[in-house]
């Protein structure tokens, strides 16, 4: 005989609450988010494509946004001033993370290897500062740094008679100006990802490598990168988005000039969405910055992954 | 001219579009770490009502201006406008000299009614009109005791930098244009008459830089991005150099714009080596400071100069230079107008076109055209006839004896005189919609020439083939009307032939 319990459950597990309430409800929970999500995010992502084969343009009523196809990839895609950007920012990023990567790794081993308590945590706290401040700061105070009539770098340079380098003014230093600024805020980054990173290999490996008599270049190269790849390549990676993606320290500093000579693609990028207000070629630019951002990401955490043994690092 | 902007008081498709993709463009650059955000167009009648005074009383609005020095005046007036007319500026909104343009579209676009009144440049004007984004003035200003005092404008701020088809858009405050400023007492020293041509100037550049030891050089130019072109233009217009033939084929790569790049070579040559990264304080302040014999400037740089210890009763001002075999030509970048937002309540709209009527009547602008602490220059015919409030003191300002830009009768007199001669021989920008793309692109090239990167002939080139491109892009038939119908301005304002 069946009991009322029995029926309560029978009927739990046929209604439509009750699917609900058991089946999947982890689904239920989730769709609010992904409603949000959807809105605010997939949507417009969707429409800025859509908008990315466009004519619209927001400060020409004439320019309502009419279907133009490729129209406004091929534009760019041919424009001089858009392979201009491309060229610095790939510059901008390559060598500053570089540099920076190098700076950094370099100080965080000699730190790890060589200094402890209070002298590690006062030299923390002034390689930290940099990164500590707002980077248009930064951008401003390098600029007056910068500045050629009266700014103290070329003051004290030409005190020792090395000249009075054109830091801002010139087309061929614009950009390597705004790149030792950046390299000034970001290699504390480095350093510290690193150092972290130097910290948690076991001092084991290390003691082995003493025994078996490796010297210092062989214990670097077999136990200290080994171990830190996987460390090197977020740093890397984080800061390269970073660097990819900020122009404020280039706007304050030279405005992307002379010309267009330190303009970075994400700037150039700005210009043309919030300048312009030609918002068919903005968002065409965002997409191929967005494709190349992806493209160059992942082709170097394959490239990485191909190390030794094959090991996954990220 | 045509007015198209389009007044609807529903969310049109059109408005759904723009807000839509203003707003995906900044989704979409976020990804590749783009900023901003952006939205819909706006518009509407609006009733004027039986009491207009007591409508406004106790109302407060928000003004956006470019920040610095020339918020100061707003802030002068303010209290004493209140009690006036009872309308309250609540907040200044300062946004940088060269991202004006940008935040106010972005909040136009996107309807956000954050401004009440906004100070921009005459060259947005006609974006902001034929967009709908201003309100016409021309029913306000009809209000009994309300009215702006046009008849006293000077006529290129009356006739040309307010009006967009056929309305009053704007009011000006701010009369800039490009004039010579030099050292009066090198000049004199060295037994130097002011330059009248471009040959003259280059070469009394030439001898301050190269043949005495009493400055560090002859001259300096303007050359960073952002406004660099209209020192280009100065040179340019005195050689009856125009921006396009009827049918808008660009008319910048001829003989005019050779000649206007080869004179310019010659005077960055004699300048600091670092001028192509002078904006205008770095360009004002190598006047001020004392290290250049000369420079072109904005017409508030003289009140600098007076009060500047390097240059204070040793500053000459005049007209800028022609050409032998053409004209003088003083190109109008920048200057400034407010304007009524069309997005706000009629309340607002009133209120912000009562507070703007009143602080651009003589009794409080001529405090501030005549005032060196911020850099409003004169727009009224009254400010330019009577030189004597430029000797004295600005009753609105905590330290009034601060306020004197010039000590002397004939300082102010020098002064207005230079001033009404550059107005005489004022070269117009672009300011219809769309034009802002020509001027970024010519800025940028420009830019690029006074760095030494391109020579004259690439750098015509090349804002040749921008321009051509901008006008297909924005489409060659309605930027041909625009064009036209400006011209009819510039014409009806008596600065182009």
């Amino acid at each position: 005989m069946a009991s009322s319990s029995d029926d309560t459950q029978a009927h739990r597990s046929t209604g439509l609450s009750s699917y609900v309430r058991n089946e999947h409800l982890e689904y239920w929970f989730a769709i609010p988010a992904l409603l949000i999500l959807l809105a605010l995010v997939i949507f417009p992502m969707l429409w800025s494509l859509w908008t990315s084969f466009t004519d619209l343009n927001l400060s020409v009523a004439t320019r309502n946004g009419a279907f133009v196809g490729l129209a406004n990839y091929a534009d760019l895609l041919t424009s001089e001033r858009f392979w201009t950007t491309i060229g610095n920012t790939a510059y901008y990023v390559g060598f500053g993370v570089a540099i920076e990567f190098t700076l950094g790794f370099a100080i965080a081993l000699f730190m790890a290897n060589y200094t402890r308590g209070r002298v590690t945590t006062v030299l923390f706290t002034l390689l930290l500062l940099p990164m500590m401040m707002a980077p248009i700061v930064a951008g401003l105070i390098w600029r007056l740094l910068f500045q050629e009539s009266f700014g103290p770098i070329n003051y004290l340079l030409g005190a020792v008679g090395v000249g009075q380098p054109p830091w801002l003014s010139s087309t061929a230093m614009s950009l390597n100006s705004v790149l030792i600024a950046d390299i000034w805020q970001w290699t504390p980054f480095m350093i510290l990802i690193l150092y972290t990173g130097r910290l948690s290999i076991s001092e084991d490996l290390y003691e082995a490598a003493r025994i078996d008599g490796a010297d210092r270049w062989f214990t670097f190269r077999h136990v200290t990168l080994p171990q830190m790849k996987g460390v090197i390549a977020i740093a890397i990676l984080l800061r390269a988005m970073d660097a990819f993606k900020f122009f404020d320290k280039m706007f304050v500093m030279t405005g992307g000039g002379p010309g267009t000579s330190s303009e970075l693609a994400t700037y150039y990028n700005y210009l043309l969405g919030f300048d312009s207000f030609s918002m068919g070629k903005a968002t065409a630019m965002s997409w191929l910055l967005l494709l190349f951002a992806v493209v160059l990401a992942n082709v170097f955490l394959s490239v990485l992954e191909r190390g030794e043994g094959g090991d996954r690092v990220v | 001219m045509t007015d198209t902007h389009n007044q609807t008081d529903g969310m049109s498709r059109r408005r759904f579009i723009r807000g839509m993709s203003a707003a995906s463009a900044a989704a979409a650059a976020g990804l590749s770490g783009c900023i901003g955000g952006g939205g819909g167009g706006g518009g509407g009648e609006m009733s004027i009502p039986d009491d207009p005074d007591s409508a406004v009383d106790g109302t407060s609005i928000s003004l956006a201006i470019d920040e610095g020095h020339n918020t100061n005046p707003f802030q002068w007036f303010s209290d004493s406008i209140q009690e006036d007319t009872g309308v309250e500026l609540g907040e200044i909104n300062g946004f940088g000299f060269n991202n004006l343009y940008s935040n106010l579209m972005t909040e136009f676009t996107s309807n956000s009614g954050a401004f009440d009144l906004v100070s921009f440049y005459p060259q947005y004007l006609g974006t902001f009109a034929a967009n709908g984004h201003l309100q016409p003035l021309d029913d306000m200003m009809e209000i009994e005791g309300w009215n702006p005092q046009f008849d006293d404008l000077l006529k290129p701020y009356r006739d040309m930098y307010t009006q967009w088809g056929g309305s009053t858009y704007a009011l000006p405050i701010d009369g800039d244009v490009l004039m010579l400023v030099y050292r009066r007492d090198l000049f004199e020293q060295h037994d130097i008459e002011v330059p009248e041509t471009w040959a003259e100037f280059n070469e009394v550049a030439r001898y301050f830089t190269e043949e005495t030891d009493d400055i560090d050089h002859g001259v300096a130019t303007y050359g960073k991005r952002g406004n660099a072109y209209g020192w280009f233009l100065t040179r340019f217009g005195g050689l009856g150099g125009v921006y396009f033939d009827e049918e808008m084929n660009p008319q910048i790569n001829t003989e005019a714009g050779r000649r206007a790049l080869e004179s310019w070579q010659e005077t960055i040559q004699y300048s600091p080596d670092d001028t192509a990264s002078y904006g205008y304080p770095e360009l004002r302040d190598a006047f001020t400071g004392g290290n250049v014999a000369m420079v072109i400037q904005w017409t508030d740089v003289p009140k600098k100069a007076a009060v500047s210890e390097a240059t204070r009763g040793n500053w000459g001002g005049a007209a800028v230079p022609g050409w032998e075999d053409g004209r003088a030509a003083s190109s109008m970048p920048v200057g400034r107008v407010l304007g009524v937002t069309s997005g706000v309540s009629d309340e607002q709209k009133l209120a912000a076109y009562r507070f703007a009527q009143t602080f651009t009547l003589p009794e409080y602008s001529t405090h501030m055209v005549s005032d060196p602490g911020c850099g409003e220059d004169p727009f009224r015919t009254s400010q330019l006839s009577d030189p004597e409030p430029f000797t004295q003191e600005n009753p609105y300002r905590d330290a009034p004896e601060e306020s004197v830009a010039f000590q002397d009768m004939e300082s102010a007199e020098q002064y207005t005189s230079a001033v009404q001669a550059t107005l005489e021989q004022g070269y117009p920008v672009p300011y219809w919609p769309g034009s802002q793309d020509y001027i970024n692109a010519l800025d940028v090239e420009i830019s690029r020439f006074v760095s030494g990167e391109t020579g004259v002939e690439e750098t015509l080139e090349n804002v040749e083939s921008e321009w051509e491109s901008i006008v297909e892009d924005l489409g060659r038939e309605q930027q041909q009307e625009y064009y036209s119908n400006v011209i009819e301005a510039w014409q009806n304002a008596g600065i182009w032939e």
